[in-house]
């Protein structure tokens, strides 16, 4: 039996489908209602949990598998698991964004940005030798630069359609996002060949 | 202040009270087993310099360190490891014998808050040194195959890795992106690694093969007829040795996808897993250049159990 974490919502759509298409029952998950942890007749165990949360249930050995966004993974702390396959699915990016102006603007004092994930902003202007003022919003990061909060956001970008809803502008492209599969440590060294035989399915074309 | 009368802080562990004599039971089991073959135990300053901790580079951030500054100006930690502090107190007493020092204390390392993780760890582990090669690694791993039936754990594995494999199979690579893909044992990042260079055949098969290359010991006989450079072989071929030299080598198992946990290992690395543990409940290896800081040249091996770890396992492996 291998216990796996999905995170719910868009994630939980684009691995249920692929988990089907590969060939698993996926009836029951499917015909859930609210349950928060259904088996298959593929003898996988499978929890819903948010993003961050199917870290700590991997983490603390809950679960064997998570699939979860880089996003998600990038942003954590927590860095003790084996990211084990790409899924190519959930493509999105990280970029950093603003009002066209921004590009050519020379700030005088700390430039101020707002995200969502303030551990990829931080890096991002680290590595490029520059100190500014990182700002946690939880959602409709877009409204920094908007309501005047900050200078531009750093954000995960999918269509790029709020952006320019809003006048704002892709200024560079920081880094690709995709759908992960994770594993435990352990659990991989236990559930060697189960947990390869779900790569396999998973991998085959 | 009244609010905080019932509070520990975050830091801290939980009292433990239902499983002391379990955890005294153990620690006598591991004192009587290492006492009988030599090793002195040592009982360890809690405050070290975080200079010595730093200059060392043994891989653990300073950020996880309890710190302060002392009267000197100095900076001083509450003990992250005990293989420095033991290495340091070889070399200042001009030792040039074998020696062999066992511990049993804690260590404190920062976790990150509310993750269900504590700062503190009971270990209890060796350290053997002066004597190296074949002979040093053949005692250690007896050492540790004794001390399983201490543990009390029904399911145990112990598992062995390379560092010298690993550190001449990145010299092969020669790219550091390599090392990142491996400790996440990323097979699509690994794919499209193999792709974008031009190694010969044997080493694209080596690198798409070698996250899988873990379990049994066929895993090395397999691997040694596949790889061709000869210091990958050798160190195969030295795990291959120690498992036909070894009695009681059941539980032992192969990894050579392992990365070191610590900076200083260079020879044979080894974890102790438990299938009630999300982290391993053992980790050791040689380790014969870490005393080069002290102008030394001693090799030296050993391991060290975490006795927390082993205690939750202990407790889910009876409900189970």
């Amino acid at each position: 039996m291998i216990k796996i974490a999905i995170t719910k919502g868009r994630i939980e759509k684009q691995v249920c489908r692929l988990l089907a298409e590969k060939g698993f029952d996926m009836e029951p998950i499917i015909h859930k209602n609210r349950e928060l942890m259904i088996e298959t007749s593929d003898g996988l165990s499978m929890i819903f949990a948010k993003a961050n949360d199917v870290l700590t249930f991997l983490e603390h050995g809950i679960v064997d598998v998570g699939f979860v966004g880089k996003d998600t993974l990038k942003d954590s702390d927590f860095q003790d698991y084996y990211e084990m396959l790409d899924l190519n699915i959930g493509k999105c990016y990280f970029a950093l964004a603003a009002y066209p102006e921004y590009r050519d603007k020379v700030f005088k004092r700390r430039q101020r940005i707002a995200s969502k994930y303030t551990k990829v902003a931080k890096d991002y202007f680290h590595q490029k030798q520059q100190d500014v003022e990182i700002i946690k919003l939880e959602g409709s990061v877009e409204l920094g630069p908007v309501v005047g909060l900050s200078d531009a956001i750093v954000d995960i970008v999918e269509t790029g359609s709020t952006l320019k809803a809003n006048g704002l502008e892709i200024i560079e492209k920081i880094s690709d996002v995709s759908t992960k599969m994770i594993v435990n440590k352990v659990s991989l060294k236990f559930k060697k060949d189960e947990i390869f035989d779900l790569i396999e399915k998973l991998k085959g074309e | 202040m009244e609010e905080f009368k019932y509070l520990i802080p975050e830091e801290s562990i939980d009292a433990i009270m239902d499983n002391v004599s379990v955890l005294r039971d153990i620690e006598k089991d591991l004192r009587h087993l290492f006492v009988e073959r030599g090793y002195l135990e040592v009982l360890m300053p809690s405050f070290e310099y975080v200079d010595l901790y730093n200059d060392m580079d043994i891989g653990i951030d300073e950020e996880k360190m309890f710190q302060y500054v002392n009267y000197e100006g100095k900076r001083v930690a509450l003990r992250v490891d005990f293989t420095v502090p033991l290495a340091r107190l070889y070399c200042s007493q001009n030792e040039k014998d074998e020696k062999r020092y066992c511990y049993f204390g804690k260590v404190y390392r920062k976790e990150k808050r509310h993750k269900g993780r504590s700062s503190e760890f009971f270990q209890a582990g060796v350290e053997l040194i002066g004597k190296g090669g074949f002979a040093g690694d053949l005692e250690c791993l007896e050492l540790v195959l004794k001390t399983m039936t201490c543990l009390k754990l029904k399911h145990i594995r112990i598992e062995m890795g390379s560092a010298k494999f690993y550190r001449r199979l990145v010299e092969i690579v020669d790219d550091e992106r390599f090392i990142d893909i491996l400790k996440r044992r990323d097979l699509s990042a690994m794919k499209s690694f193999v792709e974008s260079h031009h190694f010969d055949q044997s080493i694209q098969t080596l690198l798409m093969t070698l996250p899988q290359a873990f379990g049994d010991v066929q895993v090395l006989y397999d691997m040694k007829n596949r790889v061709e450079d000869i210091l990958l072989k050798e160190a195969i071929e030295e795990l291959i040795e120690l498992y036909e030299k070894i009695p009681h080598r059941e539980l032992l198992t192969f990894d050579l996808a392992m990365t070191p946990m610590m900076k200083y290992y260079t020879g044979i690395m080894l974890k102790g897993y438990s299938p009630y543990s999300a982290q391993p409940i053992m980790n050791g290896g040689r380790y014969d250049h870490l005393m080069n800081h002290f102008d030394r040249e001693v090799p030296a091996i050993g391991f060290s159990y975490d006795l927390s770890h082993i205690l939750k396992a202990l407790e889910k492996e009876e409900e189970a």
